[in-house]
């Protein structure tokens, strides 16, 4: 059978101690692309601190569910809240860092510098127009983070795939936000890259107590170090605290239906 | 020396200067974000202004701004009911404005003449009062790039990031659509309704052509087009020649020399 497929469950309500900082928090929510819903009554709260990785099948609404959570999608039903806010009143914009699936596909001739693209993440609205000696602090702060401040000056056009996905680490990084959201990010990045961005993200986790939320296919390196895993399925969202707690069977199948689907898409 | 004896020398190389600086300037965002055509869109809308004016008998530039900043307006309108498909948009504005402007140059066949030079541009015939309304209006496109370079770049490079960014990006857009307008009527005046696209598109696509970073980008197209006026200008008055066409000639030379001259390093290399 397949996992991320069948009737509509019931929805699964998490409660979570009100002494815990909370990054998201979705209450019935419910999206549909014109009249076919794809998501219906989530509920999900994630607190400081958290590495969450959303697994789930092609089309099983993963990069919907995240951007319902930045609000960049709007829920037909429900309510969001991001760092404790309702999301339609939200304005700490630099306290969140977001790097949307396409990332990778930039225009390649678009002459920028690193630190130019670094530095257009970093915006404080009027303030930020006399800011400039923080804002490059700033900046080279966040390169240092990502391990590429050699790279300050080269036009991002020229660079890896696995560098260019630090330049997007490093903007989303850049206001030194609290909770960082990742869409597929080492989509098209080889092997050992993709497990030095994943031991980045890691050390940001455990040493800056930044939040995580990832969505990903890569199983392995991503599972092995959230503390959550999140089967977008049915239409919800399945929350696991831990993992050695979640049924190896399940997950062999979540993983098998993964590659297997993956097989089907190439 | 004798070029600057004529008041209306002077007058033009300001104007022209003026313009070059913000044509290049703007050009550079509307290349990127991949509006080159809208410029020539909103060139071909502003015609139909500058015969309203004449027309009516009001100053043909403000005709052609309320012109420009509608037809942006409603470019930008259109491209939302058809996001895949914003030529559509381009199309119906500018044969909609050169319709326009077309019925309106027969109900007035008087001023023909006239309409010749903003289908061509007639540096050499700017007034005192276009160069206060070039001025005036170049310090307010300039004033709100120094402002808003950050949000621009922002948004041109990732519409997406800059909105999580916290940057109000469909004000941002509106107000850049309304600045596009402005610079397009002004160069109107210089260069010609059917070259204002010209002097906004060739001296960014020569930057792109080896900018090493964006604000180079910046500095090396607001070069090439002060380049392209003063010295299209300064030719067009010794040979006696249209000056919109001499500059933009100019300008399209370099551009061409730039791309033989990269291609010729790069094979040498």
């Amino acid at each position: 059978m397949a996992v991320c497929e069948g009737e509509l469950a019931a929805p699964v309500s998490i409660d979570i101690p009100a002494s815990s900082a909370e990054m998201v928090r979705l209450e019935g929510v419910s999206f549909a692309y014109n009249s076919c819903y794809v998501l219906e009554n989530v509920n999900l709260v994630v607190t400081a601190g958290e590495f969450l990785a959303l697994i789930g099948a092609n089309g099983s609404a993963k990069t919907t569910l995240m951007k319902i959570m930045v609000g960049l999608l709007k829920p037909r039903a429900g309510r969001v809240e991001l760092l404790g806010q309702d999301i339609r009143s939200f304005r700490a914009w630099h306290r969140i860092g977001y790097i949307s699936q396409n990332a990778g596909h930039i225009n390649t001739s678009f002459p920028a510098t690193v630190a130019e693209v670094v530095a257009s993440g970093y915006y404080h609205g009027w303030r930020g127009m006399f800011a400039a000696r923080a804002r490059q602090r700033a900046v080279q702060g966040a390169l240092e983070l990502v391990g590429i401040p050699d790279l300050a000056g080269r036009l991002v056009g020229e660079l890896s795939g696995g560098q260019r996905q630090k330049v997007f680490l490093a903007r989303a990084l850049v206001s030194r936000p609290s909770a960082l959201f990742l869409d597929e990010p080492t989509t098209g990045i080889d092997p050992s890259a993709r497990e030095e961005f994943y031991r980045l993200l890691e050390q940001l986790n455990r040493q800056e107590g930044l939040t995580i939320i990832i969505i990903t296919h890569d199983f392995q390196a991503a599972l092995a170090r959230a503390q959550k895993i999140g089967c977008v399925r049915d239409r919800n969202v399945y929350i696991h605290t831990n993992l050695s707690e979640v049924d190896q069977d399940h997950l062999a199948e979540v993983l098998g239906y993964q590659i297997g689907a993956s097989h089907v898409r190439l | 020396m004798s070029v600057f004896s004529f008041a209306f020398m002077q007058r033009a190389f300001l104007a022209g200067v003026i313009t070059a600086v913000l044509a290049a300037a703007m050009g550079v965002f509307i290349v990127l974000r991949r509006m080159s055509v809208v410029g020539d869109s909103l060139a071909h809308a502003s015609l139909a202004g500058v015969a309203a004016g004449m027309l009516l008998g009001f100053y043909p530039f403000y005709g052609a701004l309320i012109f420009v900043a509608g037809a942006a307006l409603l470019i930008e309108f259109i491209r939302g009911a058809f996001q895949r498909y914003a030529e559509v948009a381009l199309a119906v504005v500018m044969s909609g404005g050169m319709a326009l402007a077309v019925v309106m140059i027969s109900l007035g066949k008087a001023f023909n003449a006239d309409l010749f030079s903003y289908l061509f541009g007639s540096l050499v015939a700017v007034s005192p009062t276009d160069v206060r309304v070039i001025a005036t209006a170049g310090i307010v496109i300039i004033t709100s790039l120094a402002l808003l370079h950050r949000e621009l770049f922002a948004i041109t490079f990732d519409e997406e990031a800059a909105y999580l960014s916290g940057i109000p990006v469909r004000a941002v857009n509106i107000y850049f659509t309304l600045l596009t307008a402005l610079t397009v009527a002004l160069a109107v005046r210089v260069v010609g309704t059917l070259l204002v696209a010209a002097l906004m598109v060739i001296p960014p696509a020569v930057s792109l052509q080896f900018a090493r970073s964006f604000k180079a980008t910046f500095v090396i197209a607001i070069g090439v087009a002060l380049t392209s006026v003063i010295t299209g200008l300064y030719i067009s008055f010794i040979f006696d020649l249209a000056p919109g066409g001499t500059i933009v000639l100019i300008a399209a030379a370099i551009l061409v020399a730039v791309i033989l001259v990269k291609g010729a390093v790069h094979s040498w290399i």
